[in-house]
């Protein structure tokens, strides 16, 4: 296996507490690898200075950079509707018109959410939009693919359907996650890797 | 680009966004309604077509300023607000596309802003065109408007680089300030009347034509400093 992340001496900090502390580790290109950690352990932080959306001190070399990236908090356009988002969404990150639209179908699909398609989001709930934030994160078939707490404010189907496209993504590409219930992720290969107070104090494959 | 920029205007209208601005524009209407004492019927609006017509613009151009540069003050604090930045995150897939989307952000907004004070212009022209006698549209009227939103566009990167670095609700005290300065003290021929016509777009209906003060190409400059300056600040800053 090749690395596809290497974090290396990474410090991120916040006021008046917080971030993350001389971090590093690395990641292979293929696999599940779980972030677990109390509050403000600094799972989150790890994850956004890899997808390289807020300033750090020390190197992350990601290599290729085809990241998705489904965050914790995040705002969607109220009066925007589903596929309108994850249209635009795809065109953004250049992934290929004649693709994207079967894609966003074949998403939609999966979550149940086709008749939610042409709905504003302001009409949704907040389970719904959390599917979408897991959608926008799978458009372009990422070869790293990174989510914060994926399973936040979904009912209990829609977890295994997400568990589920996150055990198959797994077998192709990079996948890390940040969560409260690992047990959740039962597959084989996981690695889990802990943080307390901004470093790491275990990994371990289980 | 243009994907960005539908984006970037669903964002910046949401449901806060539609309630303040539309309410906006009724109290705008309605003063340029009152401005123009259609009330009182074609026959009794036909003696002193010229003072009324003088008297319309004027109290049109304050309406439809203060209007715009409240909507200004609002857009560039709700656009930028902490919150506001956090979409980006859906929309960048490095840091280097960070100031793409920060001016396509800034562009949507400069749209939103045209947008409401071409509404309030085009109802000041329509309502005096059709219910008083003594308008008429001319040029200067559409000089007037231009350098309203001109003026507009200014309060509005200028609230946009404060609301980023200072990320507080505090951070429209400034703008106020400068608006409210901005609409005594022009005029008055002082070193601060000066020092503001200088930088931001401001005019007037004086003795009946329309007159604008300080250097056009100094003003344009300045809004194009705060662009850029508002695209710097926003890249500088975390998105998360």
């Amino acid at each position: 296996m090749n690395i596809a992340v290497d974090v290396r001496g990474v410090t991120k900090r916040y006021r008046p507490e917080g971030g993350i502390e001389n971090v590093s580790v690395r990641f292979d290109d293929s696999g599940l690898n779980l972030l677990v950690g109390p509050n403000g352990s600094g799972k989150s932080t790890l994850l956004k200075c890899i997808v390289g959306v807020i300033r750090y001190e020390g190197e992350i070399a990601a290599r290729p950079r085809s990241i998705g990236y489904a965050p914790e908090e995040y705002v969607l356009p109220q009066f925007m509707s589903v596929r309108a988002f994850l249209t635009s969404a795809g065109r953004v990150r250049d992934v290929e018109r004649a693709f994207l639209g079967d894609r966003i179908d074949e998403l939609l699909g999966y979550f149940g959410m086709v008749s939610e398609a042409h709905k504003p989001f302001c009409g949704l709930s907040n389970g719904m939009k959390q599917k979408v934030n897991l959608i926008q994160a799978l458009l372009n078939r990422p070869k790293i693919l990174i989510l914060d707490e994926p399973l936040k404010s979904l009912d209990e189907e829609s977890r295994e359907k997400a568990i589920a496209i996150i055990r198959e993504r797994a077998k192709e590409c990079l996948v890390i996650v940040s969560t409260h219930f690992p047990e959740r992720f039962r597959i084989r290969n996981r690695r889990v890797v802990r943080l307390e107070n901004g470093r790491i104090v275990d990994e371990n494959d289980a | 680009m243009k994907t960005m920029l539908k984006v970037q205007l669903y964002y910046l209208i949401d449901q806060t966004a539609a309630a303040f601005l539309g309410l906006l524009a009724v109290f705008v209407a309605a003063a340029i309604l009152v401005a123009s004492d259609a009330g009182e019927g074609m026959l009794g609006l036909d003696l002193n077509r010229a003072e009324r017509a003088f008297s319309y613009r004027n109290e049109c151009l304050v309406a439809t300023r203060l209007g715009t540069v409240l909507a200004a003050i609002f857009l560039g604090m709700h656009g930028f607000s902490r919150a506001a930045r956090r979409p980006a995150v859906f929309f960048v897939a490095s840091r280097a596309d960070v100031p793409r989307f920060a001016a396509a952000k800034a562009v949507a907004g400069i749209a939103l802003l045209s947008a409401f004070g071409l509404f309030c212009f085009s109802f000041q022209a329509v309502l005096g065109a059709w219910a008083t006698p003594y308008f008429a549209l001319a040029r200067s009227d559409l000089a007037a408007v231009f350098d309203v939103l001109c003026g507009a566009t200014f309060f509005f990167l200028f609230q946009a680089s404060l609301t980023i670095a200072a990320d507080s609700v505090f951070a429209a005290i400034p703008s106020f300030t400068l608006a409210w300065l901005l609409e005594t003290e022009s005029g008055t021929g002082t070193v601060l009347a000066d020092v503001l016509t200088l930088l931001i777009r401001h005019g007037g209906f004086g003795s009946g034509t329309y007159v604008a003060a300080g250097d056009g190409a100094v003003q344009l400059g300045t809004i194009a400093f705060l662009f850029l300056l508002t695209v710097s600040l926003f890249s500088a800053r975390d998105v998360n």
